[in-house]
């Protein structure tokens, strides 16, 4: 008996990840493919690093946000590339000036017109930022999800810097 | 009784192959599609009622570097961390750190036009990268190659440099491995210091000064990052404890604690973050 129990434990956990294996990932993002496109628009920046934020479908609303510490006197370009996003759902990319919570906070640049591959040179924004408060605004997915189904993506985020821009006038208190 | 079970336990696994077997690899995105039915949902956005994430993206060992050069950082010779050290990093702690110091060494080299020792510096680099699991580069690789004919051409070397931090990125995100690459920038940016500090022993007051004091500001973010990884130990606790210290003593001014942009700290001040860092930076190569 204790065998026929020991079997059946066994075919229990067999089926079990029988059923995991069933659990299929539709996976939009080509990270090599769109990080390397994404790149070749920085020129004449300089790469600095790049951020790829896995993206997980939810029935939810979700907020990714992605600090970027900038160096005074130096100008960037940040491109993101919306490619390997879901059919099905919008990613918003918002910049804030300062963290979520604090008070008096105020979006410095938005993109929410969907196109693949945006830029934003921080030399065109009004203000001087020592950091970007960066969200991606992602709303509930609305399509219907076959079971066993997974759907992921990715949004990647460039960042490219002017080694040339250099003043000494800015930023102290002399 | 036996029989039957056993032959209910077979058909159930008979069962379960055949729907493993069934459509799941046909193209799922073609299937999704084809679900035209939408629900219903509220599409309002309410950013209090989401889920959050947060990450940092810090700058590169070479754009820290470059900036520093650019407010006077001068080359000089046996400031960064000796290739022979190699051989002293042997947990996986050790060697995500040393991975930065030598990068921080590698930037300061390069954009110095020192090229000699560069590619010695990449090859420990790539070396100590592979042994914790990040290989996304190896030292057989053709870049590494280019690297070394481009030898004397600061720009071209810069460049091969960026692609090799861009694979490496790429690698990293694939491979979930975020907590190790932000280790090695901890020792990136404490290397970078260090050159920094090392750079101005005489302590004025000037633009590299306001650099070294503008690197501070990113130590906050730089512990935060830190503690939320899933990296645990006696070397990292002890690393961390002296990260804030260090963090402590620089909020502790009030030229800090009052200051709008980039403070300017005095003499003194900078030569006690100054001590702090060496001292630390030595404990640690």
């Amino acid at each position: 008996m204790k065998s026929l129990a020991s079997l059946f434990f066994t075919a229990l956990l067999f089926l079990a990840s029988e059923s995991f294996a069933q659990q299929e990932t539709i996976d939009y993002c080509e990270r090599e493919a769109t990080a390397e496109k994404t790149k070749k628009e920085l020129k004449p920046y300089r790469y600095s690093g790049a951020k790829i934020k896995k993206l997980k479908i939810k029935e939810y609303n979700q907020i990714q946000e992605t600090v970027i510490e900038m160096l005074y006197d130096t100008k960037y370009k940040i491109i993101f590339n919306r490619s390997g996003v879901p059919d099905g759902q919008t990613v918003d990319v918002i910049i804030y000036d300062k963290p979520y919570g604090k008070r008096n906070r105020e979006i410095v640049w938005k993109s929410t017109d969907g196109q693949d591959l945006i830029e934003l040179e921080t030399e065109s924004l009004e203000g001087e930022y020592d950091k970007l408060y960066v969200e991606y605004e992602m709303p509930a997915y609305e399509k219907e999800v076959p079971d066993g189904v997974r759907i992921a993506g990715c949004m990647v985020m460039t960042i490219g810097y002017d080694n040339m821009t250099f003043h000494t006038d800015r930023g102290s208190e002399d | 009784m036996k029989h039957k079970f056993i032959r209910i336990i077979a058909f159930a696994l008979t069962a379960s192959l055949f729907a493993a077997c069934g459509d799941g690899g046909s193209d799922q995105k073609q299937k999704l599609e084809n679900f035209e039915e939408e629900k219903q949902s509220d599409k309002s956005f309410n950013p209090d009622d989401v889920e959050r994430t947060r990450t940092v993206v810090f700058p590169s060992a070479h754009e820290i570097m470059t900036v520093f050069k650019n407010a006077g950082l001068k080359y000089k010779p046996d400031v960064t961390n000796d290739v022979a050290n190699k051989s002293n990093y042997n947990t996986r702690f050790q060697k995500a750190l040393a991975v930065g110091f030598y990068t921080s060494g590698l930037a300061y080299h390069v954009i110095h036009n020192q090229s000699a020792e560069a590619p010695e510096y990449l090859k420990v680099i790539l070396e100590l990268s592979s042994e914790i699991g990040i290989s996304g580069v190896s030292a057989d690789d053709e870049l590494v190659q280019n690297f070394e004919n481009s030898m004397g051409d600061e720009e071209k070397m810069l460049e091969i440099m960026s692609d090799i931090q861009s694979e490496t990125d790429a690698y990293i995100a694939d491979n979930d491995m975020q907590d190790w690459q932000m280790l090695i920038f901890s020792g990136a940016w404490l290397e970078g210091m260090y050159i920094g500090v090392k750079a101005n022993d005489s302590y004025n007051t000037g633009d590299l000064s306001r650099r070294i004091s503008e690197q501070m500001s990113i130590l906050e973010n730089q512990i935060s990052v830190l503690e939320s990884t899933d990296l645990q130990g006696e070397d990292f606790d002890s690393y961390m404890n002296s990260l804030k210290e260090l963090e402590e003593l620089y909020n502790s001014y009030p030229e800090v604690q009052n200051a709008e942009g980039v403070p300017k700290l005095g003499v003194n001040q900078l030569k006690e973050i100054s001590d702090q860092i060496k001292t630390l930076r030595n404990s640690l190569i």
